[in-house]
């Protein structure tokens, strides 16, 4: 009777981590897509920002700051809105009546799946600042 | 006896394995749409206002306009899709007014699970993002 018992606790070990796997798997797949949503957003936000300012007047450090922590002038305590986002893995291009936001080196961080994002996402948008 | 409880791990794990593929559908095959969904409207943004710049009233203006639009899906820093893996191709563009320019970008996302399970008609999986600009002085576009 005990030994039985046993058996099904023994299979019911193996399917448990099996499912666990398979649970954690999708877990972190749809935490990947949610930052890297989060990302594109923020990217985006970032490049009208800066095509919003005349010409080149675009201030690579404003941008990468907007970006990293949602405002042109956080605190200094401040922490970035995705985590490991660093001002370093942005960024801006302002060349030929074009802002572009590029993200460098970000490891987007899971537990099986681990992608270094260089050159994605990126967003470009044309200057239509006044006075252009 | 013992093959009868043998079963019953197999069969629980089996509805368990069934409910979590439904999960895996939504959470990833939605999840994806989503972001795709997000880099398509970013895309759209971007290449309406591209294009709106180049609108001047005449038919010259419209194709550079056309050109324009497709302008920011190449070049050093192509915006794509899905994960920004997928060149963004078949980008509609339309003059409803002389001086508006409307972008629409369709793509069928990739869906795994949702396609598996067969839960969804071929079209279901079609994410689309469409954005209008307007050239000339600042006004409100209905």
């Amino acid at each position: 009777m005990s030994g039985r018992r046993g058996t099904a606790l023994i299979e019911f070990a193996g399917s448990l981590v099996l499912i666990s796997t398979l649970f954690t798997g999708v877990f972190q797949l749809g935490q990947s897509f949610y930052t890297y949503n989060r990302l594109v957003n923020a990217v985006r936000q970032g490049a009208r920002f800066a095509s919003l300012q005349p010409g080149t007047a675009a201030s690579t450090g404003i941008v990468q700051k907007l970006i990293v922590y949602g405002e042109t002038n956080p605190a200094p305590t401040a922490s970035p809105l995705i985590a490991g986002l660093s001002e370093r893995n942005v960024q801006v291009i302002i060349a030929d009546r074009k802002a572009t936001v590029v993200i460098r080196d970000f490891i987007l961080s899971g537990m099986f799946y681990s992608p270094k994002l260089d050159g994605k996402p990126s967003v470009t948008f044309p200057i239509t600042g006044a006075g252009k | 006896m013992r093959t009868g409880r043998r079963g019953f791990v197999l069969i629980a794990t089996t509805i368990v394995l069934a409910i979590l593929l439904g999960l895996a559908a939504i959470v990833v095959d939605a999840g994806r749409m989503y972001l795709i969904k997000s880099e398509l409207q970013a895309y759209t943004d971007a290449s309406s206002l591209n294009a709106a710049l180049q609108l001047d009233g005449t038919p010259t203006g419209q194709e550079k306009a056309r050109k324009a639009a497709k302008e920011l899906a190449g070049g050093d820093h192509p915006m794509k899709w899905d994960m920004g893996s997928r060149p963004i191709e078949n980008v509609q563009v339309y003059f409803d007014q002389p001086t508006q320019v409307r972008v629409v970008v369709a793509v069928q996302a990739p869906v795994i699970f949702l396609k598996a399970m067969g839960a969804i008609q071929a079209n279901a999986s079609l994410v689309s993002a469409s954005s209008i600009a307007a050239s000339g002085p600042p006004r409100l576009v209905q």
